[in-house]
This record gives structure tokens, C-alpha cells and sequence, in this order.
């Protein structure tokens, strides 16, 4: 797929996002402006970049969805649930014809009919609708409106010189207006494009004069210049408007005149100009009034455009991050020889330049980061759906959108959270009568919730339902030798083997959830991830799924530190102390993992021993006491070294199986530090513990 | 002439071209071959009307050779297949 369509399936993915949560907004919070200007200027959208394409089904079936959203936003067609419901369902179909476009297929029978349909449906919508039979979906009649009044229209305009660089294709631009009715002339103005040896190829110099005939209005004919309004001068009058054709001669800034051009061209006849005694070259002094209202205009436009979004391929933003890294790694090297040969001048140049490495790493972190309610909100629409198809009445709501995360994060998380939502309204809430007769409201309560803890994010689902069958969860995983009969495991512990592979407790087996495959993929695609996931539920009051992600994937602030032989990194964000494991402690220790700290027993892990380690030199032991969500360990360790700028590169197959690391980075030194899987080694200790 | 090895032709060609046709045109004629161009850009025809006029200028010979139908197709929408030898057309 090439760069352009690239950019337009994205274009149309981000505007049916918007139309779709505006619908739900208002089937949920009734009708207003605000969200009738997005489905409006959705639908407007991609029928204009759609027809940039040629793509002629998306155009025609926009085009209808458009003009039935104008009345609705001029007030003249009320919009009610029912309406509602199709314009979800012509987004849908929207999607459906972008997809099969972008792929240059044709229509399948079924979307055909659907087309036909749905096409017959929104124009029985609008205000004196014609008989449904009368209806035709051939894109090209569905453009032409209902007035039937052919005008000729000059339109005339010359590119910008910066107009490539926009990216925009002109030539589909030109092409597009053959879709709004006959193109009389069309002549391309080739007397600005210097010689080969005067040119720069990248800057644009052409210019069209085009007359068209067709019975649209100025406004969608303006409309075609919509997205590149900016990079062109234009002007669009009808043909028998001299004074508008005098302002286009008189300001026209061609090297040849354009007033013969257009008589030699067969555009006018040269008595109109001898009537006006228009002379192209007399330019006057004092602007017109027309201009200067046209340079107000175009400055209002020029501030507004001082704030831009901008899209670069995340590719790009990889690329950007892993020469940071590699920066990163170069700069310790250059800190470590300042070490050693004790060089205060380089090792202060090296710390300066580390600051300013982090400056830089956050910045591009930050590119990477968005709100996660902006993809969220799709699930609005998820829950609708499932919710109407299992005859249930939920209540769900998004908090913390405003939440920032890795955009790559956020969607590969999409896919988990859509399985759990689906989980809990299909088998968490109850139908609404058995809610009610429990002595709960009849509305179900969703919550899907966002918010930064320790360095990491988490995201919570949580409902009010009749909260997971801990026995039949048993039941199933004794079944399947899972565990033994005579386990010890707490209820936590039970609730999180439906994360176990083949274990679902579902009763019946609906096309939403309950095919026992599904929760073993969804903790599998976080940990890959870096996250983790638990499930905590009580019977009668709902079950709430918890997702831990780590902020960024490529590089950490981290706590170097020495066990034996080995250095090891702590993500710093997760370090809450580091104390001296003195004699005080040892007494307290008594041959025991533990110790109480300020009055709590902090349970301790051993890292010499845990990853047989061989004896330490360091006369001091330390302890650094990690939390990871409501846990905390003290982890025994040697040295402490303190902060490192700590670049993560994956381990090999060798490391993969070792529980507790999850990656490794390189020293200064050209030594390798491997990092913790804090999270990991947690559950270890927990369950060391039980 | 110059052989174009490239499927498409577009903005971020544009100046190297512009270096080949440059130095093409100290020669007597311009001859492009398109055998491998499927697809152009406006800045690209946009480089093809400046050397056309700059080679009509100078008395010189501009030809595009073996131009596929698509890059037919797209000149002619936009109105400048007078780019085209007889032999494309």
C-alpha cells in the first residue's frame, strides 16, 4: 500500500472513531451540536478524500449519509434512537467500503444489498423523501442534487511553490471534478514553469483554468480544494460573473497574460474584456476591496495553522529512539574512561551530555504517547453492541482517559481489553431481572479505568456482577490437573487460573466469550507486553480485572546494582528504599527471610541465592525494597552503584526460560547488567511464601 | 537517453532527475525512456514541460520513449499528453 493510501485509511480509521463515539455520546446523553458537527465533518471528510482516490462507492454512499446529516444539523430531520442505530450501521458500512476500495475489489453481493439498503433507508430519512423505488445508488446521479440547475463555473488556480511538499496529488484533485459534472475546458498554465536550468524541480509553478458544468453549489466545489486550501490561490465564480473574472485577470501574476490565454483558449470571447476594458498588465495600486478581504481572510487562516499535528511513520520514531539508546550506551563509555582515568573535565562533559541524552529520550518518548481515551472510547461501542445482543443493560463509563501511553502499547492492548469487557457483560452481569430480584439496579455498571502507579499503568475493569464461581473455577482446573485436590491456594490464586490455558467455566458457549480459549492468550499478549494481569472478585458484588504496563519499552531509568559476580538493573520507578542489611537486621532474621521495617514484616528474596551467585567481596549487604501494585519485597543485593540510564535489549532463547530477568542492557564498561522482572520475582517470593 | 529504473516517479526523485536531464540536455536531444515507470507526480510532468520548452527554446529534440498506458492515463488527466511523442500516443 502506497504512502497516500496509507494516510487516507488512517484518515478514515480516526474519522468513523469520532462519528462512532459521537453516536454513542448521544444514545447515551441525548442529541447535541457538538456531536452532530462531528458526523457531519466525518462523513464530509471521507467523501472528500475518498473522491481524491476515485474511490466511487465510498463517495456516493458519504455523499448521501452527508446531505441527510445536513438536515439533521439545520434541525429539519430529528435525530432519534432508531436514527441513531443506522448511522452506526453506516459507519460500519463505510468501513466496509474504504476496506474493500483500498483493495481494489469489487462489491460482494452482500455488501451490494447492504449498500442498496442502507442507501434507501437514509433517503427515506431526509425531509420529502421520493418513493424508495425511485432511488439509484450509481455514485455519479447520487451526486447531483435535487435542483437540477446546470451553471458553468470558471475555476481557476495556481499551486503554491511549496504545494509539493504538502503531499497532496493534484492530479487527483483534477480528476475529481469530472465526479461533479462535465469538465468544458480544462487547460493546464505552464508560463510560470522556468527553463530546466532556472527551475527547482521541487517547488510547484502550474496552474489550471478549468470551466465546469454542473448543477452543484459553490460550496462543494470549494470543497474539492478543502485540504489543500492553504497551497493554492483559487478562484471559483460562474462563468458569467465579469467582475469576478476581472479581479482573476487583473491579480493574475502569470509571466504570460492571462486574458489572452483565456481568449485563445476558447474560455471567453475577447469582446467581454474590450466591453470591461480590462488590461491584465495595468495592475492598480490600492488593492480592491475583494483582496483585501480575501488577505484577512487567509492571514485568520495562517494563525489558526500555527498549531499542526503532524503524521510520521512510528518507524521513524523506532529509529529516532534506538540511536538515543545507542547514544546512551556510547555516552557511558565515555562517563566510564572519564572514571578511570580520572578526568574531571570529560567525566563532567559526559554527565552534561547524559542530562541532555534524557532530555532528548523523554521528548521522543513523549512523540510516542497518547491519551489512551482516545482509543478507548471504540469500546463504547463494544459494550453497546454485546450488551443489546445478550438482552443486558449496562452502565459503562471510561475514567482517566486523559492517561498517557505508549501508542504501540495501546493498541496491542486494545485486543485484551475488548476480551475481558466482552467477559464480564456476557457471563459478569446479570440479566436484569435476576439484578433486580438479587436487590441490584437493573443497569449493569462497566468501569474501565486508567491511571499511573510506580512506573507503570493500570488499567482496571471492573463490574458489579455476580463475581467469578471460585468452586467451579476448582472444579475445572482439578478436572483438567491443573492442581491437586489437596492445594492450599488462596482465593486470589484461584480466581487468576482462569488465566490457566482450556479453562473455561462457562456454561453455554456463546459466539461473545466461553470458548475456553481466549483469558490464556490475553495474559500471554501482556506479559509480552511487559505487564502483568490479576483478577480479584467477590461473590455477589462483581470481579475486577487489573493490567500493570510498564510506561515505555525502550528505555528505563534504572538502579544499578551487584550480586556476586553480576551486575543487575531495578527499574528505578519501582525502588522505594535502599537500607544496610547490618547486624541489627541479621539479628531480626533469625535464619528467616524476613525483617519488620518500621513496623510491617518485609519479606526479603536473596539474589546470591536465588540466582547462585558466588560468594560476595563486599563487606556491606544491602537491601532494596522494591513495590510492585499493593506488594513489597526487600531484595538482598551486594553493591549499589545508583542510577543508570538503562537501554533495554532483549535476551536470547538461553535467557528465556530464566524466571526474574527480563532483558538485559550494556555497561559503560562493555559489560552486560541484566535487568529484574520485578513482577516475576514478586509471584516467585508469594508463592515461596504459601 | 536516460533509463528510468524506478516503478514510480515523484517528489523524492524529482531533483535527481532534474541532475540527469541537466546534464542530458548538453547533448542534441532529450530522450526519456519510461519502459519501467508505471506511475508520475505533477512535479515530475512539471520537470518534462521544462525541459520541453527549454529543448523547443534551444532547437534541441525532447522525447518521452516507450511510455506505459498508465502514465498515459495520468497525463492525459491532467491535460498534458502534448508531452507525448506520436509514437505513445
Amino acid at each position: 500500500m502506497n504512502e497516500e493510501l496509507k494516510l487516507f485509511c488512517e484518515d478514515v480509521d480516526e474519522q468513523l472513531t469520532l462519528m462512532e463515539n459521537a453516536l454513542i455520546e448521544m444514545q447515551e446523553d441525548g442529541v447535541d451540536d457538538e456531536n452532530i458537527g462531528s458526523l457531519f465533518r466525518a462523513m464530509h471528510t471521507i467523501k472528500g478524500t475518498a473522491g481524491m482516490f476515485g474511490f466511487d462507492d465510498v463517495v456516493g454512499f458519504a455523499h448521501i449519509a452527508e446531505n441527510l446529516l445536513s438536515e439533521v444539523r439545520d434541525e429539519k430531520v430529528q435525530l432519534t434512537d432508531d436514527k441513531i442505530d443506522i448511522f452506526l450501521k453506516a459507519k460500519d458500512h463505510t468501513q466496509k467500503l474504504v476496506d474493500m476500495a483500498v483493495e481494489n475489489m469489487p462489491l460482494d453481493e452482500f455488501t451490494q444489498v447492504t449498500n442498496d439498503e442502507l442507501l434507501k433507508i437514509l433517503k427515506s430519512m431526509m425531509p420529502g423523501s421520493q418513493n424508495e423505488d425511485e432511488i439509484t445508488t450509481e455514485p455519479k446521479d447520487i451526486i447531483k442534487p435535487d435542483n437540477n440547475v446546470e451553471v458553468l463555473w470558471h475555476i481557476s488556480f495556481r499551486l503554491k511553490p511549496s504545494f509539493f511538499s504538502t503531499g497532496m496529488d493534484i492530479i487527483s484533485i483534477i480528476s475529481f471534478f469530472s465526479l461533479l459534472g462535465s469538465v468544458k475546458k480544462i487547460v493546464p498554465i505552464l508560463s510560470n514553469v522556468p527553463s530546466i536550468k532556472d527551475i527547482n524541480p521541487t517547488d510547484a509553478y502550474m496552474g489550471y483554468e478549468i470551466l465546469l458544468l454542473t448543477d452543484v453549489s459553490y460550496d462543494e466545489i470549494e470543497e474539492v480544494f478543502e485540504f489543500v486550501v492553504d497551497d493554492i490561490e483559487q478562484y471559483i465564480f460562474k462563468m458569467d460573473d465579469i467582475e469576478s473574472l476581472t479581479d482573476l485577470v487583473k491579480n493574475s501574476k502569470d509571466q504570460s497574460s492571462l486574458k489572452d490565454e483565456l481568449i485563445s483558449q476558447g474560455f471567453y470571447d475577447s469582446s467581454i474584456f474590450e466591453e470591461k476594458k480590462i488590461d491584465a498588465k495595468i495592475k492598480e495600486d490600492v488593492p480592491n476591496a475583494v483582496e483585501v478581504v480575501k488577505k484577512e481572510k487567509k492571514t485568520i487562516k495562517k494563525e489558526q495553522n500555527n498549531s499542526f499535528s503532524l503524521r510520521v511513520d512510528s518507524s521513524k520514531i523506532d529509529q529516532l529512539i534506538n540511536q538515543v539508546s545507542e547514544m546512551v550506551i556510547a555516552n557511558a563509555k565515555i562517563s566510564q574512561r572519564a572514571d578511570l582515568l580520572d578526568d574531571n573535565d570529560i567525566s563532567e562533559s559526559a554527565t552534561i551530555m547524559s542530562d541532555m541524552l534524557e532530555e532528548i529520550r523523554t521528548g521522543v518518548m513523549n512523540i510516542r504517547m497518547v491519551q489512551v481515551g482516545d482509543s478507548f472510547n471504540k469500546f463504547k461501542r463494544i459494550v453497546h453492541d454485546v450488551a443489546k445482543k445478550v438482552g443486558k443493560e449496562i452502565d459503562f463509563s471510561i475514567v482517566g482517559g486523559e492517561t498517557e501511553l505508549d501508542k504501540m502499547v495501546v493498541e496491542k492492548i486494545s485486543d485484551p481489553i475488548m476480551h475481558m469487557l466482552r467477559n464480564s457483560i456476557d457471563h459478569g452481569i446479570e440479566m436484569p431481572d435476576d439484578r433486580e430480584s438479587a436487590g441490584k439496579p437493573r443497569n449493569g455498571k462497566v468501569t474501565l479505568s486508567t491511571y499511573p502507579d510506580a512506573g507503570t499503568i493500570v488499567i482496571e475493569i471492573r463490574d458489579d456482577g455476580k463475581g467469578l464461581p471460585k468452586d467451579k473455577i476448582l472444579d475445572k482446573a482439578i478436572t483438567n490437573g491443573l492442581i491437586n485436590e489437596d492445594h492450599t491456594m488462596s482465593d486470589k490464586e484461584i480466581y487468576n487460573l482462569i488465566f490457566a490455558a482450556g479453562l473455561s467455566t462457562a456454561e453455554k458457549v456463546s459466539d461473545i466469550s466461553g470458548r475456553g480459549v481466549g483469558m490464556d492468550v490475553v495474559k500471554r499478549n501482556i506479559e509480552s507486553l511487559r505487564g502483568t494481569v490479576e483478577i480479584d472478585s467477590t461473590p455477589g458484588n462483581g470481579s475486577l480485572f487489573t493490567i500493570r504496563l510498564p510506561l515505555t519499552l525502550a528505555i528505563i531509568d534504572g538502579f544499578l546494582i551487584q550480586s556476586g559476580n553480576t551486575k543487575y538493573i531495578i527499574p528505578l520507578e519501582m525502588i522505594q528504599e535502599c537500607i544496610e542489611l547490618d547486624s541489627f537486621y541479621k539479628k531480626q532474621m533469625d535464619g528467616n527471610e524476613f525483617i519488620n521495617l518500621r513496623d510491617s514484616i518485609l519479606p526479603l528474596l536473596d539474589i546470591r541465592t536465588y540466582f547462585k551467585e558466588e560468594d560476595s567481596k563486599s563487606k556491606r549487604e544491602n537491601i532494596v525494597v522494591v513495590r510492585y501494585g499493593e506488594y513489597k519485597m526487600g531484595m538482598m543485593v551486594d553493591e549499589l552503584f545508583g542510577e543508570f540510564q538503562t537501554v533495554i535489549k532483549p535476551l536470547g532463547e538461553v535467557f528465556s526460560k530464566v524466571a526474574g530477568i527480563s532483558g538485559g542492557t550494556i555497561l559503560g564498561s562493555g559489560e552486560i547488567a541484566l535487568i529484574f522482572d520485578i513482577p516475576k520475582l514478586m509471584e516467585q517470593k508469594i508463592r515461596d511464601i504459601n | 537517453m536516460i533509463n528510468i529504473n524506478k516503478d514510480e516517479l515523484n517528489i523524492y526523485e524529482v531533483e535527481s532527475l532534474h541532475q540527469m536531464l541537466l546534464k542530458e540536455f548538453e547533448q542534441e536531444s532529450v530522450l526519456v525512456d519510461m519502459k519501467n515507470v508505471n506511475k508520475i507526480d505533477m512535479s515530475v510532468i512539471q520537470l518534462f514541460i521544462s525541459t520541453q520548452n527549454s529543448c523547443k527554446n534551444s532547437s534541441k529534440e525532447f522525447g518521452l520513449k516507450n511510455v506505459n498506458s498508465e502514465v498515459i492515463q495520468i497525463l492525459k488527466s491532467c491535460k498534458c499528453d502534448f508531452l507525448l511523442g506520436l509514437d505513445n500516443e
